[in-house]
């Protein structure tokens, strides 16, 4: 009898932890609210450090859990499922603040459950830390993680790729249901470990190359005989199609391939129907290829799942288009630390086949911590400004003069390149100095200055 | 002088840091000192005669490719012993320091650690009176060292976690914990590796924009 009653008073006591939590946690979230702060972060903060490190595993979740994590690409990954899961009638949650961590996701989940734990929608949708996936997902697995692909990025924080790829695999369950970039070749790897694996895959396209350039390939060698991969053609990085000449392991031809793609017409072909690119570069099509492959693994009515691409799709949130005077100036967000985010902007500078004119440079290297590890730029392919078609080149911020040596080492033309020492002249130097269309390359604390001195800019000329 | 030959060992195995980027500022500071260099990219499957090399260089990996690399060199141990006996120029970066220890070919071990030493650092050294400034990421420390030391510790981390000195100089062989393109972030310390290799050949030059990098760096995080 008196085991019952301890049960019983245990059982209480647990679900009136829980539900004190969860009210908590609405609580914090609607005081950040009335005073005026996002609050993604501060509830998931105060439960998940002061009070329970545990609180996820008690919660009950939907039938549809689906995490995306990966170096890159997880937020507009996430942004096209929640789009093509919500016209097919399903109720989705996810983290559309691009907060990505343990603590972003307690506060999400747990203002998305009733005071029992129940979660409310059919399918919670996470894009997830590459680091902070086990974090999540200790007890209860994702059903369906995607894996975008593993490259060099903050190296302060994440020393090597492989670290990264053994903290994703224990956010995996053995019922997930892997949705993998075969064209990532550390990625792949994890098909020879499980057994739910649906793969997709970029075919070559035209800026294909067959060479590895700056000697970065992170997975040059078989990972089970460690004889040397074949690389038939790489699209950056270590992405691309290759194999062991043992036929240990190899890209092989994925589940959901994309061909014929075509930047300039801003398409792609999957399973010969032509899918349009939100955005013309080559990452779009990894985005949307992860998007449409997950919709095929949930059947999704193909109708349905096309039209989210190709009808009505919705506006993407990168490349935004400003103006000073006449000129345009188009905004390249760029990672730092991340050498395939800057070669992508680099890329798609490179495309642009008019005359222009490039802003380059940071104040920090990073937004988390305080140091400034500068080794990512001889990781980064800045040989692609030599280009004929640039007419100058502002570097700007504190590491301005480590950006113009990167630059001299990449054998740009130093007539070219024009030093900023006082930020707050930079729109007259462009405007004074240079040509064309301008780009920016520059990573987050840059971006909002930028766009300040546009504006004072603007109110100037009125 | 004959062309320079410069070994980039294990390209595409220990290269984890734009540690590529010592390479590029060896040669074209050389280049710029009218001197004729050859690089030849090698690593496993390759057969490296060291003999044939003025500098070899290898850097960072994760700790299995250290392990692929330290087994492919061990046929290599007693041609590396003479190389380095020889004063011939090896410059090792970061954790390829575990590939030195595992062939056994100095005298000093390294112990493995549960965490991560990650930091900038600031050294001085002997060879040069400006400071050395780097970075530093690995998971292990040196122990029983009876080699000469190449720096002492100003800020951050040398051997062990207290350690006063860093990195490892035995006759014209330079290794450090410091990872990433140190070469290019020190032109003073490249500087002096160039006049080393060129003694009384080597020619006044000009500071260019890597020394203006190299102060605002120190003038902003240093001093």
């Amino acid at each position: 009898m008196t085991k019952v009653l301890l049960f019983i008073i245990m059982i209480l006591v647990r679900y009136m932890k829980l539900a004190f939590l969860i009210l908590l946690n609405k609580f914090i979230t609607l005081g950040c609210k009335l005073l005026g702060k996002n609050g993604t972060v501060l509830p998931g903060n105060i439960i998940y450090d002061h009070f329970d490190k545990k609180i996820l595993e008690k919660i009950k979740y939907p039938k549809l859990v689906i995490a995306v994590t990966g170096s890159s690409g997880k937020g507009s990954t996430v942004f096209l499922i929640n789009h093509i899961l919500t016209k097919s009638g399903y109720s989705v949650v996810y983290n559309n603040s691009g907060s990505n961590g343990v603590l972003a996701a307690t506060t999400l989940i747990l203002n998305n459950c009733d005071i029992k734990g129940n979660f409310k929608k059919d399918v919670l949708l996470l894009e997830m830390d590459e680091r902070h996936l086990k974090l999540v997902f200790t007890k209860h697995k994702p059903t369906h993680l995607i894996i975008t692909n593993i490259t060099r990025d903050q190296p302060v924080r994440n020393t090597s790729p492989y670290v990264v790829f053994n903290d994703i695999k224990q956010g995996i369950g053995k019922n997930t249901h892997l949705i993998i970039n075969a064209d990532d070749a550390i990625v792949n790897e994890i098909s020879l470990n499980y057994k739910h694996v649906t793969t997709y895959g970029v075919a070559k396209t035209k800026d294909s190359y067959k060479k590895s350039r700056l000697q970065v390939a992170d997975q040059a060698y078989c990972p089970v005989c460690h004889t040397k991969l074949i690389y038939d053609y790489y699209h950056y990085g270590h992405l691309g199609s290759y194999h062991c000449p043992n036929n240990d392991y190899q890209r092989g031809k994925p589940d959901y391939e994309a061909k014929n793609v075509d930047l300039n017409k801003k398409v792609m072909k999957i399973n010969n129907e032509t899918i349009k690119l939100d955005n013309d570069v080559l990452y779009a099509c990894y985005y949307e290829l992860a998007a449409y492959t997950l919709g095929k693994v949930l059947n999704i009515d193909d109708k349905i799942l096309i039209d989210s691409f190709n009808k009505d799709a919705l506006e993407h949130k990168r490349g935004k288009k400003y103006h000073i005077g006449s000129r345009e100036i188009i905004m390249l967000e760029s990672k730092n630390e991340n050498n395939l985010s800057y070669y992508q902007s680099l890329r798609y500078i490179k495309n642009y086949k008019e005359k222009k004119s490039v802003i380059l440079g940071f104040n920090n290297v990073s937004r988390r911590y305080k140091e400034n590890d500068l080794s990512w730029l001889y990781d980064t392919e800045f040989e692609l400004l030599n280009d004929e078609n640039i007419d100058k080149i502002f570097c700007i911020g504190r590491f301005r003069y480590d950006v113009a040596l990167r630059l001299e080492y990449a054998k740009v033309d130093k007539h070219k390149i024009i030093l900023v020492d006082d930020l707050n002249e930079l729109i007259n130097l462009v405007k004074k100095k240079s040509k064309g269309t301008i780009f920016t390359m520059v990573c987050f604390d840059m971006t909002q200055i930028i766009k300040s001195l546009i504006e004072g800019d603007k109110n100037e000329d009125i | 002088m004959k062309t320079f030959k410069i070994a980039h060992l294990f390209y595409d195995l220990l290269n984890m840091y734009g540690e590529n980027g010592n390479v590029r500022a060896l040669v074209k500071k050389l280049e710029e000192q009218g001197i004729k260099v050859r690089v030849d990219f090698l690593s496993l499957e390759d057969d490296i005669k060291f003999n044939n090399y003025d500098l070899i260089y290898f850097g960072s990996g994760s700790d299995e490719n250290l392990l692929l690399a330290a087994n492919y060199l061990k046929k290599y141990k007693d041609e590396i012993i003479k190389a380095i006996n020889d004063k011939k120029y090896f410059i090792v970066t970061g954790n390829g320091l575990e590939v030195i220890v595992n062939l056994n070919v100095l005298d000093f071990k390294i112990k493995q650690i549960p965490f991560q030493i990650i930091g900038e650092q600031v050294y001085e050294s002997k060879l040069i009176k400006h400071k050395i400034i780097g970075f530093q990421n690995r998971h292990s420390i040196i122990e029983e060292c009876h080699e000469e030391n190449l720096f002492s510790v100003i800020s951050g981390t040398g051997w062990s976690i207290k350690g006063k000195y860093e990195g490892i100089k035995k006759n014209n062989f330079y290794g450090t914990y410091l990872l990433g393109p140190l070469l290019i972030r020190n032109p003073y310390f490249l500087e002096y590796l160039v006049k080393d290799i060129l003694k009384d050949k080597y020619k006044k030059s000009k500071e260019d924009i890597s020394f203006k990098a190299y102060h605002e760096f120190i003038k902003n995080f240093v001093n």
